[in-house]
């Protein structure tokens, strides 16, 4: 899994972990600020509310047209008589009405004629339902009047008279049962208005969840993609790093410790690019050193014949003919002159070769090899360096050369794996190196020839390395060799005189006894 | 002063270089032998008496300050006088002294100087072979084993040189 899916997949998570959080809470309280507001109980017991008084209102309907019909039937038109009035009273009482009344049409109006009251009857009341009874012959022939009353028409035997039987209401009867009825049908309403409500709450929520989401993904993978990009782009240019290519760099963007990283990462490469210039550039030096070198070298010796040669004719000149002896003497010495002058280019051309002179001071060997290991992994490069300090008088810069160049060899020499060891050690007057590898050997019949310029046993070596060595070793008044090493591989050792040698720092010498072929080589063999 | 005659053995793997010094010695009066390198300088100074070696230094093989350190394990008196073109070994002249070389002079060398140089320096070994404590057959060889005894008695039988140039 990537840095940039974890990054992502952590960004999401607490961004949609308080989403979810939040919006279940706000689910729950919706529901029980609903469920406290709207109950399905309420809603029944209104509906049985309503049943009940529809019903009675319905028998009240039925027993007041009954009775409208029964009297008009019985009763005579006219003004009732004493005697009827008494037998109505006492029938109105027993059909549990409150009123009889008589109605004759007078013109457009009907006018109230007669009332009968139920007996016993303490304070009797008197309302004219005459405006009523038109639009009650029209419908139902009820009369539902909001100023209390409750009453069936009926049309007597002759025409222009009608007969109203009724009950006393309170007078706000109907608009209660109205009201119970529109109550009702709101409270349905409500309940799903409630229903609508809730779901489009849920979905709101869910859209915000997923808009949150959303949200969530975009801003934390474009954090992601900020975090995790200058590191991969690091790390690409660090394999390029290791590859071997060291023109590098990155472009320092993103949060302030990446531009840092980035900046360091571009100071390091540009170090260390320079240090391999540097290096390139010692190498290039030493080869056309090495040119001057062989050009002197080459030069030298024809011109050393030509001179001895030059003598023996200068010194028979007199033996030539008088009159042919100036010109003779002439050329010769005109010879002799170009070739001190060939010398002399022969001589400048050497001098060029030579290593620059060492800046001597105090350091320690010991030290300059741990320092040459260093820039080697420490599991392929191993430092045994126990007898402590190594102080010898030499030139810091040059030495490392020397012990970098043979860890170089020993390490291009080894077998896969195998380490290579550097050890310090001091023998009498002498601090000794010695680099060892578990390589191939020296190539038979090459040995000391290892030394010189242009020897190589690698492919693309330029057989400078231990030339150099060789070289600055001995201006250092020290010797080199190399030999096989037991159990296989190489062996070479640098032998410096000690500063600290009780009989002070003298060159290495050899020792006059044979069988030292190696002595004389060290300090003569160039 | 009259000028002796010396024997002088050139080492040199350049032939052009050893005939002409050769023969300019030779015009000296002086008598010479050759050696192309320092196993067959080795070999010539075991069969015969030298008073002056002219040595090179970079020669195939044995190089020639070793060669020097052999020569006078065989003969301890023997002179010899360096001439070499590396620069390194020239400025390590006072070292390479030390080591018991006479002089040491670069190359191209003035002719004369070299001359005198090996004239100078046979006269040494001369001078040192005729040390009073010496005895007269006495060859600066102490042993008294077989071999040893071998060897002192074919280093009196050697011939005076003559004219070796080639």
């Amino acid at each position: 899994v990537t840095l940039r899916t974890r990054l992502l997949l952590a960004f999401v998570g607490f961004a949609l972990l308080p989403t979810v959080v939040f919006t279940a809470f706000t689910l729950v309280e919706l529901e029980r600020a609903t469920s406290k507001a709207f109950r399905p109980g309420v809603d029944r017991a209104l509906e049985s509310a309503l049943e009940v008084s529809k019903t009675s209102l319905t028998r009240m309907d039925a027993t007041v047209l009954a009775q409208a019909d029964d009297w008009a039937e019985a009763l005579p038109a006219h003004v009732l008589s004493d005697n009827m009035r008494a037998a109505v009273r006492a029938g109105v009482r027993a059909a549990g009405l409150d009123f009889v009344q008589l109605y004759h049409r007078d013109g457009a109006r009907w006018v109230r004629v007669d009332q009968v009251l139920p007996e016993r009857v303490i304070e009797p009341r008197v309302i004219d339902l005459g405006a009523e009874l038109d639009a009650a012959f029209a419908g139902t022939r009820l009369v539902h009047s909001d100023r209390g009353a409750l009453a069936g028409v009926a049309r007597l035997g002759e025409p222009g008279w009608a007969l109203v039987a009724g009950m006393w209401v309170p007078p706000d009867f109907f608009a209660g049962v109205e009201r119970v009825t529109q109550g009702r049908s709101h409270y349905g309403r409500l309940g799903v208005l409630v229903g609508v409500q809730r779901l489009y709450v849920a979905l709101l929520v869910l859209a915000v969840l997923l808009l949150l989401g959303v949200l969530a993904v975009t801003v934390s993978s474009a954090l992601a993609r900020q975090m995790a990009q200058p590191i991969a782009e690091l790390s690409a240019a660090l394999e390029r790093v290791a590859a071997g290519d060291l023109s590098v760099r990155v472009t320092p963007r993103g949060a302030p410790e990446f531009l840092a990283l980035g900046e360091s990462f571009n100071a390091m490469t540009a170090r260390l690019e320079q240090a391999r210039e540097a290096l390139l550039q010692a190498g290039r030096e030493a080869a056309w050193r090495e040119v001057a070198r062989r050009l002197a070298h080459e030069t030298k010796n024809p011109l050393t014949a030509m001179r001895y040669a030059l003598h023996r004719v200068q010194r028979r000149a007199d033996l030539v003919p008088e009159h042919e002896r100036t010109a003779v003497r002439q050329s010769l010495d005109a010879l002799l002159q170009e070739l001190d002058h060939l010398a002399t280019m022969a001589e400048q051309f050497a001098q060029y070769a030579r290593l620059p002179e060492p800046r001597l001071e105090a350091v320690d060997l010991a030290e300059i090899a741990r320092a040459a290991a260093a820039l080697h992994a420490p599991d392929l490069v191993q430092v045994e360096a126990e007898g402590g300090a190594l102080p010898v008088r030499a030139d810091r810069l040059l030495l490392s050369r020397v012990l970098h160049n043979l860890v170089l060899n020993a390490r291009e020499a080894s077998a896969d794996g195998a380490p290579v060891v550097v050890r310090a050690l001091r023998t009498g007057a002498h601090a000794v190196i010695e680099v060892l590898d578990r390589g191939a050997g020296l190539p038979a019949g090459l040995g000391e020839r290892l030394f010189d310029p242009y020897v190589s046993t690698k492919q693309r070596g330029s057989g400078l390395g231990l030339s150099l060595v060789r070289d600055v070793v001995q201006q250092h008044g020290g010797r080199v060799t190399l030999d096989n090493r037991e159990g296989g591989g190489a062996r070479a050792r640098v032998e410096l005189p000690l500063a600290d040698a009780s009989h002070g720092a003298v060159p290495w010498a050899p020792d006059p006894g044979p069988p030292d072929e190696e002595a004389g080589r060290a300090a003569g063999g160039a | 002063m009259t000028r002796t005659h010396i024997d002088v053995l050139i080492v040199d793997d350049h032939e052009g270089q050893r005939r002409q010094l050769c023969g300019m010695l030779e015009d000296e009066g002086h008598r010479v032998a050759e050696a192309g390198d320092a196993a067959a300088a080795l070999a010539t100074v075991q069969r015969r008496r030298f008073d002056a070696v002219a040595l090179d230094v970079n020669m195939p093989g044995t190089d020639g300050l070793t060669a020097m350190l052999r020569l006078h394990e065989l003969d301890p008196d023997l002179a010899v006088v360096i001439v070499t073109g590396e620069t390194l070994i020239q400025r390590a002249r006072e070292f390479v002294v030390k080591q018991g070389a006479f002089d040491l002079l670069a190359k191209p060398p003035d002719p004369e100087h070299l001359v005198a140089v090996l004239e100078e320096a046979a006269r040494l070994t001369r001078h040192r072979r005729e040390r009073p404590a010496a005895a007269p057959d006495d060859l600066g060889l102490v042993g008294t084993s077989a071999p040893m005894q071998a060897l002192i008695s074919t280093c009196g039988a050697w011939d005076r040189p003559t004219a070796a140039c080639s």
